[in-house]
């Protein structure tokens, strides 16, 4: 019985250990080779004092070797924190201290920011090279170990730590009081997503699944997990392709993919720059989308290039992996939104008031998610998790541990349930989560700024796009590229603003506080000016 | 915030189009990576220092300073891979227009 997600590897490299499981770069490894190679990076992990219970965080580009590590981890009972290479090192640095990493895993040319990142200190016992041996380094890298010493380790299959209500997992989201908040999932609530999903997408092992998520961002659960556990083959897109979408477009095609899994930005640039009309789709037999809402009239699109594939919109923050879906069979000529669906079997959701008591059927309430895929809090936050999750009575004398996403939703009368909006200041872009405030602290911390509030200004093709509205500190002079250099050093890029106004005050609603409507109403009305830079920027 | 910008003697000479695009990117783009300065082919994209947004930055930087359109068809991994790649993409289009007159 399967109990943590290493053991879904071991099991498909008995069945099928010639099959391939990845393919990246010309590169491939089968489902044996990977479950030997990550058996010897979990052997040189617990020879280097990683022991269950532990994190070990992944700085490295997506690849093979990747993967090797992540089962490795795993395995060893650790818990793998993966970070998005393209954010500023400060924020690899934030994350790796809080959540106290006893290991990284990452390349050689990482090296030098590693050394920058902590001069003369080791807050890393242990660092990892996937690329070669060690580079000799100042002491701050802590231990450095090359490939070639995990080579070394021997092959043989060794016992998975890790149990079931052990962390498998910890990614990093937006946090609104201005730093990152880590996730933790336990190998527990990804089989039970990994298992639904598996089931009722049939997917089987003549599957070959596009993984188009960067490993920091959920959707490559299930990429990862859902491919393994079918004995499927997963093709991963290096992260920089996503800038090129006719290319990505051309190799999917070319690699007669079955399954794409990805966000509703990636598929508009798709359909929009990358040329599908022209590319054999016949293989795709299931496309998968989440993280946001689909413009209507793309899907459209989408559904007539593709006519024999079979489409759904999965719903669900990072804090419940997937917990709502919608097959989409026809998009009503009205472009009322595709709606986010009913509960996933191992879950269940409840439309709740400010007062926790359930809404009347229509009526629009905050969405409450429990069952075994929802988190287990938020690492070192006991107070964050408290007010997220918590003991609810949903219904007289029933009471349930339940995650309140902030998403306001409403039961349609088909008993689909359909997403309304938010109460909060967290937006989507690109796919990505990102709470306003987060951004607002990063301001504030500018020197120059006395005022900065940022808005989420709705956007068809990314979701939203950032705008910033900052008051300067009287005779301080500051322009838009030092506001955009100071966030992008401590922020990941899609969280920077790509539009700056500066205004000698803000407007204020009766009660004082900033009127955020009227700010947005001026972003709105000016979008058709953007500069072609700012068009660029949005893309 | 220090910015690494010493000359590395190992490096091959810059072509004046690939000088501007380096400035740009060690200043603009990659200020914050910690990086050694990058020579004309030191890999961009493996590495992924650069994510879609990044790309997205460098070909409106090139459109702007070199006043050409980069057409789509030329948005390929290939032609960003280093700096003489991205180099060889503005001159071809930098010809181009130049024929065009």
């Amino acid at each position: 019985m399967i109990h943590c997600l290493p053991q879904i590897l071991t099991e498909t490299a008995e069945r099928h250990a010639s099959h391939p499981a990845l393919v990246l770069n010309g590169h491939s490894i089968t489902y044996g080779e990977l479950e030997s190679e990550s058996n010897r990076f979990a052997r040189s992990l617990l020879h280097h004092g990683v022991t269950r219970g532990d994190r070990v965080a992944l700085w490295l580009p997506k690849s093979i070797q990747a993967v090797v590590a992540i089962y490795g981890i795993m395995k060893a009972g650790a818990a793998y924190v993966p970070i998005d290479l393209a954010a500023p090192a400060a924020r690899m640095a934030y994350i790796t201290r809080d959540c106290k990493v006893a290991g990284l895993v990452t390349v050689k040319d990482r090296a030098n920011a590693l050394d920058a990142t902590f001069p003369g200190e080791r807050p890393i016992k242990s660092i990892w090279f996937v690329d070669g041996s060690s580079p000799s380094g100042p002491a701050s890298h802590g231990t450095g170990i090359g490939w070639e010493t995990v080579a070394a380790e021997p092959n043989h299959s060794i016992e998975c730590r890790a149990r079931e209500d052990d962390l498998a997992y910890i990614l990093y989201t937006s946090g609104s009081t201005g730093t990152p908040k880590g996730v933790m999932l336990s190998h527990r609530n990804a089989l039970s997503f990994v298992n639904w999903a598996v089931q009722t997408f049939a997917i089987s092992n003549e599957d070959r699944l596009a993984n188009h998520a960067p490993f920091h961002f959920d959707l490559s659960v299930f990429d990862l997990y859902a491919g393994a556990l079918a004995g499927a083959t997963v093709f991963p897109v290096p992260t920089h392709m996503a800038a090129f979408p006719a290319a990505i477009a051309r190799q999917w095609s070319a690699q007669r993919l079955t399954v794409w899994y990805t966000t509703p930005s990636t598929l508009v640039l798709m359909i929009t720059r990358g040329g599908l009309a022209s590319l054999d789709l016949s293989a795709l037999r299931l496309l998968l989308f989440a993280g946001e809402v689909f413009p209507v009239k793309y899907l459209r699109t989408l559904m007539q290039l593709a006519p024999q594939t079979r489409f759904a919109n999965l719903y669900g923050p990072t804090e419940t992996n997937v917990c709502t879906w919608y097959e989409v069979s026809s998009i009503p000529a009205d472009d009322t939104p595709v709606p986010i669906g009913r509960p996933c079997s191992n879950c269940d959701v409840f439309i709740l008031d400010e007062k926790l008591k359930p809404v009347a059927d229509g009526e629009i309430g905050e969405l409450w998610v429990s069952g075994s895929t929802v988190m287990q809090g938020y690492w070192g936050r006991p107070e964050r998790t408290g007010q997220t999750l918590k003991d609810v009575e949903v219904r007289p004398g029933l009471t349930v541990r339940a995650y309140n996403t902030g998403d306001l939703v409403r039961k349609r009368n088909d008993g689909n349930l359909e997403f309304v909006g938010r109460r909060d200041h967290q937006i989507k872009t690109r796919g990505y989560r990102v709470e306003l405030g987060e951004i607002e602290s990063v301001l504030h911390n500018h020197p120059a700024v006395d005022e900065a509030v940022v808005l989420g200004i709705p956007d068809e093709t990314i979701g939203h796009r950032l705008a910033a509205v900052i008051v300067p500190k009287q005779n301080m002079r500051v322009g838009k590229a030092a506001i955009q250099q100071h966030c992008a050093a401590a922020l990941p890029r899609y969280m920077v603003p790509a539009v700056i106004e500066f205004r000698s005050e803000l407007p204020r609603t009766s009660s004082g506080k900033v009127d955020r409507q009227t700010l947005a109403g001026l972003f709105c009305a000016d979008s058709q000016l953007s500069a072609p830079e700012e068009v660029w920027q949005e893309v | 915030m220090a910015r690494s910008l010493t000359r590395n003697e190992s490096d091959a000479p810059l072509s004046s189009v690939e000088t501007v695009l380096r400035d740009f990117l060690m200043q603009d783009v990659l200020y914050d990576k910690q990086i050694p300065l990058l020579g004309p082919r030191d890999s961009l994209l493996e590495s992924e220092l650069l994510d879609s947004i990044a790309i997205m930055q460098i070909v409106a930087f090139c459109e702007q300073a070199f006043e050409i359109t980069i057409p789509e068809e030329e948005l390929l991994p290939q032609n960003f891979e280093n700096i003489e790649a991205i180099g060889q993409l503005v001159e071809r289009q930098l010809a181009e227009k130049a024929a065009e007159r």
